[in-house]
C-alpha cells in the first residue's frame, strides 16, 4: 500500500535543503580541488553576479533550460520518460534556422518570421516525441527506450546536415549560415546575449503551470501518471498520455528555437550543449509540477555561469555544475516513496 | 502427543483499527485434524500467517513438541516444521516446481551452485510418497489450478512437514477434485502430521476434520468434536449480530421488481468466451433487474468484469450495452453517462490513491466544472464532501485517499459512482470493507437505482450477498454458465454452492449448448 | 574473398557485440529481481574513464579490476537509494546517468588537468585478449544467474507478492546486489572499450549502455534472448563502422553512425509489435 503523498511544504523544503547539500558539497569540492579556495568559491558563487553581462547571460541561458524543464515536466507527469530531450531541441535548433531562411525568402513580417520559427521548431520536436508515443500506443515499446534512440539518431543527423550539406560556404565555422537579423529575437540588453527568448520562457512558463495545475486535461495528465488503471477505468484515455509526450517534444523544440533566435544567431554543430539532459535534472529536482521548475532553472544557470566562471578564472572543472545538479537529484529522489 | 500448542494470540492492526485475534488459544495432537472456521474477517487468516510465521503477533505464544517457537519469523516456523499453503500463491510463477520446494535450502554443487540433479530427486520422491501428480521440471506458470494446489502442498510439506497450516485450499478446487484433496489430507494425517484446515465449506469440515475451532469476531467462540457438530450449529456459532442482513436475506423476492421485467436491454453479451476452450457465454440484462454472476475465484469473474467493464477488449463475441457495440465507444462518454462501474481492484482500478479525496470523488464528473472552477478549489471541495456525505463518508476532501481506513475507501468509490442515476451499474465486490449497516444501505440505493431504470449487474463470490439483492442468479463455472435461476431466497444456496464447485447433480435450469 | 569478407564481419560483431552482452546481462539481473537498473551507461563511462586514469599506472589488469569497480558503485549508489531510500529506481537509475560524466570530468580535471581524452597505453590490449576477458565474464554471470544458489533466490527476489519473503530470503538484500552486478558488468565493459583504444575519451560509451537495455528488453528475459540480441545489436554496429570505412573522408561516415540507433528503434518497436499481437490486445 503506497503512503500517502507528503504535504507540499515539506516537499518544498525537503527540496531546498537537497539543493543546499550540493552548495555545501561544491563548497568541499572547491577546499579540496583548488589551490586557491576563496578565489575559486568566489568565482564560483559570486562571478555571475559580478557584472551585468555574465547576469544577464545567466538568464539567457536559464531560458532554453527552463523550457525543456518544463517539457520534461509534462510529459514525466504523464508517466512517460522522456530522454529524447536532446534530440528535439536539435531538430529544433534545425527547424528554426530553416524556417527563418524561408521568411527571409518570403519576406515575412519580423513578429511573424519569428513566430513561425518558433512553431516550426515546436512542430519539429513534437514529430520527434510522437514516434515515441505511437510506438508505446500500438506496441508497448516503452517511450523511454524509444525516446532516446531517436534523439541519438537526431543528434547524428542534424550535426551531419548542419555541419555538412547545409554548412555556410566558405566558413571556418561548422555551423550554417546566419539568419536575417530581423527574424532573429531581439536582444533586451546588449551587449548581453539576454533576448526576448527569457520572458518567452517565463511566461511559457506560466502557461504550462496554469495548464498543469489549474486545467482539467491537466488533472487527468496527473491520474494518468500516478495510475493508468484507475485513469482507464474512469474513462482518461491512454491517449491523453501521448498528447502530453508531443506536447513534451514540441516544448523541447521551442528550447532549440531560442538557443538560435538568440544571440547565436544561427544553427551551429552541437548547439544544444546538453540543455535537454540538464532539463530533465532540473525537472526531476524542481518536482514535475512545473512550479518549482522556474527556480529550479535559474539555480541551475547560476551553478553552471559559476562553474564555467571559476573553470576560467580559477582552476575548477567547467562540469563540477553537473556533478552537483546530479547529487542534488539522488538526494531529491531518496525523499520520494516510488515504485520499486 | 500433543504436537502444537499456541495460547494467547493477539493481533491488532493499527491501520485499519482492527484486533484481528483476540487471545486465542488452539492446540492440535499428532495426525489431529482440526478446522477453524468463522465468517470473512473473523480473523482465520491472519491466525494462519501467525502461525506460519509470516506474521508476528502482539503477544501470545508457540510450542511445537512442547519446544518453544519464536513467532514472526518463517526460518524459525519451517524449523519447526510448521509448513503453509496459504490463499494467495506462495509459489514463484517463473520457477520450477523443484525450485519451489527448494527454494532458500537448495542442495548444491560445487559450493555455489544449485544442484539440479539433487533437487530434482528430493522433490521426486516427495511427490511420490503423497502420491502428487505433477512433474518436478514444470515451470509453476504453466501448471493448472489443481496442480499448483499440489505444489502448493508439496512445498509445504517439503519445507515444515510436522504441522500443515492450510487456508481456504479448496475454495478453486472442484467437487470432484476437492474429494481428492481431502483424501490426501487423510493420508497425511495417517502419516501424524497435525492439519489445521481453514474453510468455510462446512460439509468439507463435517468430513474431513476431528475436531473444530470456532472463530467470531476475532476470538475462539466454541470448540467442537466434529462428530459432535452439525452445519446448522456451526452457522450459528459463526454469525455475528445479524439483524440486517438476515433480513434482507429472509425476504424472497427484493421489491419493486416486475416477474418478467419489460425494460429494454441493458447489458447484452453474445458469445463472449471468459475462458480458454469454455462454451461461450450469452447474457442479457434488462432495465430494472439486477443480475447477480457468482463463482469461486478463478472460474471466470475476473475475466467478465474486465470485459462488461470496457477495462479489456473481448476476442470473441460482443458486449452490447443500450444496444451499441461496446467496443468503439468513446470511454469518456460511457463511464460519466452510461456506466457506474464499482471494480473488485479496488486499490488498483477503484482509487488513486496518492490523490485527494476530492480527485477521487470527483473524477466522473469531471466535464461538470468550468474553467475557473478548475483553478480554484472551492466549488470542488464543496462537491467532493457533499458526494462524501451521502454515502456516510467524512473526511477533508484535501486528505489523500491512501489515508482512508477500507471502509471508507469503498464509500469514497460508491459516492463516485452511485451518486447520480446511470443506465448500468456493474459492481463487483461491492461490499468488501462495508459494515453491516453501510451494507444494507447499498442495497437499498441499488433498489432505488433500479426502480428508477438502472440496470444492475453484481459479480460476487458470496452466495449471501447474491441472494440478498439478486432478481436473478447465475453461477459460472470453469468460464461457463452452468446454473441460472430467479431468485428464490435462501433455500437456493445448496444448488448455488453445488454449481459453483461443479457439482454434476443441480437443481434449477441448466444453460446448455 | 567471401569467408574472409564474413569472418571479419563475424569478428567485428563479435568485438561489438561483447560489451554489449555482459552490461545487458547485468541489467538483466536486475529485471529478474523487479528493480530495473537504467545506469548501464554511466556505468560504462565511469568505468572507461577509471580504467583509463588508474590503468596507467597498474597495468591491464589494475584498469580493468578499477573500472568493475567503479561501475560497481555507481550502480551500487542508485540501487541503494531506490531500495533502501525508496526512490524511484528509474530516477535513480536516471541520475547515475547524469552524475557519470559531469563527475568524470571534475576528476579527470582535478587529476589529470584534463577533462578530455585521456592516454593511457598500458591498458591497450589486443582485440583477442578483450574479447576473452569479455567472454569469460560473460560465462561467469551466465552460470551466476541462472545455476547458482544466489541466482536462484535473485529472481525469487523478483516475484510479486511475499513469495520470497515466505521462503525466508531478504528480498531487498538480493534487489541490491543485483545492482552491484549490472554496475560491475557495465563497468567491465566500459574498461574493455577503453582497452580497445588505450585511452579514455569522453562520451565513448556513445549510448551503449542504452541499447543494452533494449537488450535486455529484446531478450525477453533469459541469458540466450540477451545474448543473441546482443549480437544482433553489435552486428548493426558492425555494419555501420563498416559502412563508414567506405566513406572515409566524406561527411556520410557521420550520418552512417546513425544507423544503429534507428536499426535498434526500429528491432525495438518491431519487436513489441509482435510481442503485443501475440500477448492479444490488453
Amino acid at each position: 500500500m503506497n503512503a500517502p503523498a507528503p504535504r507540499a511544504g515539506v516537499m518544498a523544503w525537503s527540496r531546498v535543503l537537497a539543493l543546499g547539500a550540493a552548495i555545501l558539497i561544491a563548497i568541499i569540492y572547491a577546499f579540496v580541488a583548488s589551490s586557491d579556495p576563496r578565489e575559486a568559491m568566489k568565482a564560483f558563487f559570486l562571478s555571475p553576479f559580478s557584472s551585468d553581462y555574465t547576469f544577464f547571460s545567466m538568464l539567457e541561458y536559464s531560458g532554453p533550460l527552463l523550457i525543456c524543464a518544463l517539457g520534461a515536466c509534462v510529459a514525466f507527469r504523464a508517466g512517460a520518460f522522456n530522454l529524447g530531450g536532446e534530440g528535439q531541441v536539435s531538430v529544433g535548433t534545425l527547424a528554426a534556422a530553416l524556417a527563418a531562411g524561408i521568411s527571409s525568402r518570403l519576406g515575412l513580417d519580423p513578429g511573424l518570421g519569428i513566430a513561425f520559427s518558433i512553431l516550426t521548431a515546436a512542430a519539429a520536436g513534437a514529430f520527434l516525441a510522437y514516434l515515441s508515443a505511437i510506438a508505446e500506443l500500438k506496441t508497448g515499446a516503452q517511450v523511454m527506450l524509444t525516446s532516446f534512440l531517436v534523439s541519438q539518431t537526431a543528434l547524428i543527423v542534424v550535426d551531419w546536415a548542419v555541419g555538412g550539406p547545409l554548412r555556410e560556404e566558405g566558413s571556418n565555422l561548422l555551423g550554417m549560415a546566419p539568419i536575417d537579423s530581423v527574424y532573429r529575437l531581439p536582444l533586451l540588453a546588449p551587449p548581453s546575449p539576454l533576448s526576448l527568448g527569457f520572458p518567452l520562457a517565463l511566461a511559457l512558463a506560466a502557461l504550462t503551470i496554469l495548464f498543469t495545475k489549474g486545467s482539467r486535461q491537466g488533472m487527468e495528465i496527473r491520474l494518468l501518471g500516478k495510475n493508468p488503471s484507475f485513469a482507464w477505468a474512469v474513462g482518461i484515455s491512454p491517449k491523453l498520455g501521448a498528447a502530453a509526450m508531443v506536447l513534451s517534444g514540441a516544448m523541447g523544440g521551442m528550447a532549440g528555437s531560442l538557443l538560435v533566435l538568440g544571440q547565436a544567431g544561427r544553427a551551429v554543430k552541437g548547439m544544444t550543449g546538453g540543455v535537454g539532459w540538464n532539463g530533465l535534472a532540473v525537472a526531476l529536482i524542481s518536482g514535475t509540477d512545473g512550479l518549482g521548475a522556474v527556480p529550479a532553472a535559474l539555480f541551475f544557470a547560476w551553478l553552471d555561469s559559476g562553474s564555467k566562471q571559476a573553470s576560467i578564472l580559477s582552476d575548477l572543472s567547467p562540469d563540477a555544475s553537473s556533478v552537483l545538479v546530479a547529487i542534488a537529484l539522488f538526494l531529491i529522489t531518496a525523499r520520494r516513496r516510488g515504485r520499486r | 502427543m500433543e504436537l502444537l500448542s499456541a495460547r494467547g494470540i493477539t493481533k491488532y492492526f493499527g491501520e485499519t483499527r482492527v484486533l484481528a485475534n483476540d487471545g486465542i488459544s488452539l492446540s492440535l495432537m499428532e495426525g489431529e485434524t482440526r478446522a477453524v472456521v468463522g465468517e470473512n474477517g473473523a480473523g482465520k487468516s491472519t491466525l494462519a500467517r501467525i502461525l506460519a510465521g509470516l506474521l508476528a503477533p502482539d503477544s501470545g505464544t508457540l510450542t511445537i513438541h512442547g519446544r518453544s517457537v519464536r513467532l514472526g519469523s518463517v526460518k524459525a516456523a519451517e524449523t519447526a516444521g510448521i509448513g503453509f499453503v496459504p490463499q494467495v500463491s506462495l509459489l514463484a510463477e517463473g520457477l520450477t516446481v523443484a525450485e519451489n520446494l527448494v527454494l532458500a535450502r537448495e542442495p548444491r554443487a560445487a559450493g555455489f551452485l544449485v544442484s539440479k540433479k539433487k533437487a530434482y530427486v528430493e522433490t521426486a520422491l516427495l511427490i511420490e510418497r503423497f502420491g502428487f501428480r505433477l512433474d518436478p521440471e514444470a515451470i509453476v506458470s504453466s501448471l493448472g489450478a489443481s496442480e499448483r494446489r499440489q505444489a502448493e502442498i508439496a512445498r509445504a510439506l517439503a519445507r515444515g512437514g510436522e504441522v500443515l497450516v492450510l487456508d481456504e485450499p479448496t475454495s478453486i478446487l472442484s467437487e470432484a477434485e476437492s474429494a481428492g484433496f481431502l483424501a490426501l489430507l487423510r493420508t497425511l494425517s495417517q502419516w501424524g502430521t497435525g492439519i489445521i484446515l481453514i474453510t468455510h465449506r462446512l460439509s468439507e469440515v463435517l468430513d474431513a476434520a476431528d475436531s473444530i475451532t470456532v472463530l467470531r469476531e476475532g476470538r475462539v467462540e466454541a470448540e467442537l468434536a466434529a462428530k459432535d457438530a452439525d452445519e446448522a450449529m456451526m452457522s450459528r456459532l459463526m454469525a455475528r449480530s445479524r439483524s440486517a442482513s438476515a433480513a434482507e436475506a429472509d425476504r424472497p423476492r427484493p421489491a419493486g421488481m416486475a416477474e418478467d421485467s419489460e425494460g429494454e436491454c441493458v447489458l447484452e453479451l453474445r458469445g463472449v468466451q471468459l475462458q480458454a476452450g469454455s462454451k461461450r457465454l450469452d447474457i442479457t440484462l434488462k432495465s430494472g433487474e439486477v443480475l447477480a454472476a457468482v463463482a469461486l475465484a478463478g472460474n471466470g469473474l475476473g475475466r467478465l468484469e474486465d470485459l462488461v467493464s470496457g477495462m479489456k477488449e473481448s476476442q470473441s463475441g460482443k458486449v452490447l450495452i443500450q444496444g451499441k457495440n461496446l467496443r468503439g465507444m468513446p470511454r469518456e462518454l460511457l463511464r460519466s453517462t452510461l456506466m457506474a462501474y464499482v471494480p473488485s481492484d479496488r486499490e488498483g482500478r477503484g482509487l488513486c490513491l496518492s490523490s485527494s479525496l476530492r480527485e477521487n470523488v470527483l473524477a466522473l464528473r469531471r466535464g461538470d466544472f468550468g474553467a475557473r472552477d478548475w483553478i480554484g478549489r472551492s466549488r470542488r471541495d464543496k462537491a467532493a464532501r457533499e458526494a462524501g456525505e451521502s454515502f456516510g463518508l467524512k473526511a477533508d476532501p484535501r486528505s489523500a485517499a491512501a489515508s482512508l481506513s477500507g471502509g471508507n475507501r469503498q464509500r469514497l468509490i460508491l459516492a463516485r459512482e452511485l451518486d447520480r442515476p446511470r443506465p448500468l451499474l456493474i459492481l463487483a465486490e461491492p461490499m468488501q470493507s462495508l459494515d453491516l449497516a453501510s451494507q444494507a444501505e447499498l442495497f437499498r440505493r441499488i433498489r432505488e437505482l433500479c426502480a428508477r431504470g438502472s440496470a444492475a449487474l453484481l459479480i460476487v463470490s458470496s452466495i449471501e450477498e447474491a441472494l440478498g439483492i439478486a432478481d436473478r442468479v447465475i453461477v459460472l463455472y470453469r468460464g461457463e454458465a452452468v446454473f441460472e435461476a430467479r431468485n428464490e431466497g435462501p433455500s437456493m444456496a445448496p444448488a448455488i454452492l453445488a454449481a459453483m464447485t461443479g457439482s454434476a447433480a443441480i437443481e434449477g435450469e441448466r444453460l446448455g449448448a | 574473398m567471401m569467408i574472409t569478407g564474413i569472418a571479419s564481419l563475424g569478428l567485428a560483431t563479435l568485438v561489438s557485440a561483447a560489451p554489449l552482452a555482459l552490461a545487458a546481462l547485468g541489467g538483466l539481473a536486475t529485471e529478474a529481481a523487479c528493480s530495473l537498473s537504467i545506469g548501464l551507461e554511466g556505468a560504462m563511462l565511469v568505468g572507461a574513464f577509471s580504467s583509463a586514469a588508474v590503468g596507467a599506472t597498474a597495468g591491464l589488469g589494475g584498469g580493468l579490476a578499477s573500472g568493475t569497480a567503479a561501475g560497481a558503485a555507481l550502480c551500487l549508489l542508485a540501487g541503494a537509494a531506490a531500495i533502501g531510500l525508496g526512490a524511484d529506481v528509474f530516477v535513480a537509475g536516471l541520475a547515475a546517468n547524469l552524475l557519470a560524466p559531469g563527475i568524470v570530468s571534475v576528476i579527470s580535471q582535478a587529476a589529470f588537468g584534463t577533462k578530455g581524452v585521456l592516454p593511457a597505453p598500458a591498458i591497450r590490449a589486443g582485440q583477442g585478449l578483450i574479447l576473452l576477458v569479455l567472454v569469460l565474464a560473460i560465462i561467469l554471470l551466465v552460470i551466476i544467474l541462472a545455476k547458482s544458489v544466489f541466482g536462484l533466490r535473485l529472481r525469487a527476489a523478483g516475484e510479486g507478492g511475499e513469495v520470497a519473503e515466505a521462503a525466508g530470503i531478504h528480498g531487498s538484500r538480493y534487489r541490491l546486489s543485483a545492482h552491484l552486478i549490472a554496475g560491475a558488468s557495465a563497468g567491465l565493459a566500459g574498461a574493455c572499450l577503453a582497452s580497445g583504444i588505450g585511452a579514455y575519451a569522453p562520451g565513448m560509451t556513445t549510448g551503449r549502455g542504452w541499447i543494452a537495455l533494449v537488450a535486455v528488453f529484446l531478450g525477453a528475459r533469459r541469458c540466450s534472448g540477451v545474448i543473441a540480441a546482443s549480437l544482433l545489436l553489435g552486428l548493426l554496429f558492425a555494419l555501420s563502422n563498416i559502412a563508414q570505412g567506405f566513406w572515409s573522408g566524406a561527411s556520410g561516415a557521420e550520418l552512417v553512425q546513425a544507423l544503429p540507433y534507428a536499426a535498434t528503434a526500429f528491432a525495438f518497436v518491431a519487436w513489441g509489435l509482435g510481442d503485443f499481437r501475440k500477448r492479444g490486445r490488453t
